[in-house]
């Protein structure tokens, strides 16, 4: 019933030890969502990124408040003493249907960061098998999962890309962009000058009236409204993003207690 | 402890969720079935029934993974059907749209062997007075008509492995024993329900 890839690539050997800014490269395909992954590994971590590349107007789910979907997963089976820090994710988009469905998504492509940390002693050449699912969707969902391998160390280029997903992961917000101030059943969010503002909320969080309507302005305040009731109270967590006056676009993640 | 639990669920049960919540009183509809037969929520509740909504759409892999791999609803429906609980399958999809239309529906009725009526509400203000977001999205309505639970059906969003929550069957537990549904509201999960342009 799903679609199911196990045609795991692993490509690029190496030797003994890992090396610095070298990176490999594994990768499969389904139909509407290619998947391959590039690795930069120094002497005591490797940085992978996992890779999406989608099919036209097909959309993967963002780990964020979202009405439908989930995101995709990566399921490491990590020789003895290595250890995985969590996925890092870049900035998603606002994705509106019809029925007011509110959801945060990616097209055409989602690279994620992962930072794996081998042991002390590591040395060798040591395969990494992950498998990799999701739910992709346009106008049907379709879930998939394949299976890659990764092989360390690594032996080509590619560390450039690794860099580039890497500083497409928002950080945390400075507390001078913007300020935000918790009421009874109200979050308001300003940010002095802005054009425009988009909050997201994480997936757990306190109950919204709706996000659809209430998730982004134009202008420089942003006014969520919470629902009543028990929960009302909890953390509100998320990332902020500012559209400034001069077209730039900045974004990071906030927590309101 | 229980307190910090309670808490903890109701800190999962998050955002976004427009449409009913538990305790307001549920929107009345009348649909047809795929044999042209009307059903109506308020005829329903006057004969003391408790009404599961499950919004349903056949092509979707969540619908799939309950109806096919699994028959969580059905043998959900099973172990209530008997102690006056009505159960309403609702496709809110317009037509042209995956999974709509009385033809393909017709056939997944076969295909999942559906114990209970599949409802088309292809203008989607049903769908939408509920503020059905999913597919499954459910709905437990008391006899007396307020809501007693929104949510998943189960408490593992994956397309392919299951919760070991039925929240469906716990509500309905609760609500056949007159006690309070103990978690009245989670969050969906699903494909989005396809509501027209």
């Amino acid at each position: 019933m799903f679609v199911r890839n196990l045609a795991g690539v692993a490509l690029l050997l190496g030797l003994c030890q890992f090396l610095p800014a070298a990176a490999s490269r594994a990768a499969a395909a389904s139909n509407a969502v290619t998947v391959s992954a590039q690795v930069v590994a120094s002497a005591d971590s490797v940085v992978v990124a996992w890779r999406f590349d989608l099919a036209e107007r097909w959309h993967l789910y963002a780990p964020y408040c979202n009405d439908s979907g989930f995101p995709p997963s990566v399921r490491l089976d990590l020789p003895a003493g290595w250890s995985a820090g969590p996925l890092r994710w870049p900035v998603p988009e606002r994705l509106v249907l019809p029925g007011g469905i509110l959801d945060h998504v990616y097209h055409d492509e989602l690279v994620l960061v992962q930072s794996l940390h081998p042991p002390r002693a590591a040395a060798g050449r040591t395969a990494i098998p992950a498998t990799l699912s999701w739910l992709a969707c346009r106008q049907t969902c379709v879930p998939g999962d394949t299976t890659l391998t990764l092989i360390l160390p690594p032996a080509d280029g590619g560390a450039d890309a690794v860099l580039a997903a890497e500083a497409a992961i928002p950080g945390r917000l400075p507390p001078a962009s913007a300020r935000f101030v918790r009421g009874a059943s109200t979050v308001r969010v300003r940010a002095p000058g802005a054009r425009g503002l988009t909050l997201i909320p994480a997936a757990d969080g306190p109950a919204l009236v709706d996000l659809a309507a209430d998730g982004t302005v134009r202008g420089d305040e942003l006014v969520l409204r919470l629902r009543p009731g028990a929960g009302a109270s909890a953390p509100l967590r998320g990332l902020l993003i500012i559209d400034h006056t001069n077209g730039a676009r900045s974004s990071g993640s906030f927590v309101v207690p | 402890m229980k307190v910090l639990s309670t808490l903890a669920l109701l800190l999962v049960a998050a955002a976004a969720l427009a449409g009913v919540v538990p305790g307001d009183k549920a929107p009345d509809f009348v649909l047809p079935d795929l044999d042209g037969k009307e059903h109506s929520l308020d005829e329903y509740l006057d004969q003391g029934k408790i009404v599961v909504l499950e919004w349903f759409n056949p092509d979707c892999p969540f619908i799939k993974k309950h109806h096919l791999q699994a028959h969580t609803m059905n043998e959900t429906y099973e172990r209530f059907r008997d102690k006056g609980v009505v159960w309403l399958a609702i496709n809110s999809g317009a037509e042209g749209k995956q999974g709509a239309g009385r033809e393909r529906n017709l056939q997944a009725r076969e295909d999942y062997d559906l114990a209970f009526p599949l409802l088309l509400d292809p203008a989607g203000t049903v769908g939408q007075s509920y503020g059905a977001k999913t597919t499954p999205h459910m709905f437990v309505i008391k006899a007396d008509g307020t809501i007693a639970y929104t949510g998943a059906i189960d408490d593992d969003n994956s397309a392919g492995t299951f919760g070991k929550t039925n929240h469906v069957a716990e509500a309905l537990s609760a609500v056949l024993a007159g006690e309070p549904v103990a978690q009245p509201e989670t969050r969906p999960y699903g494909c989005s329900v396809k509501y027209a342009d």
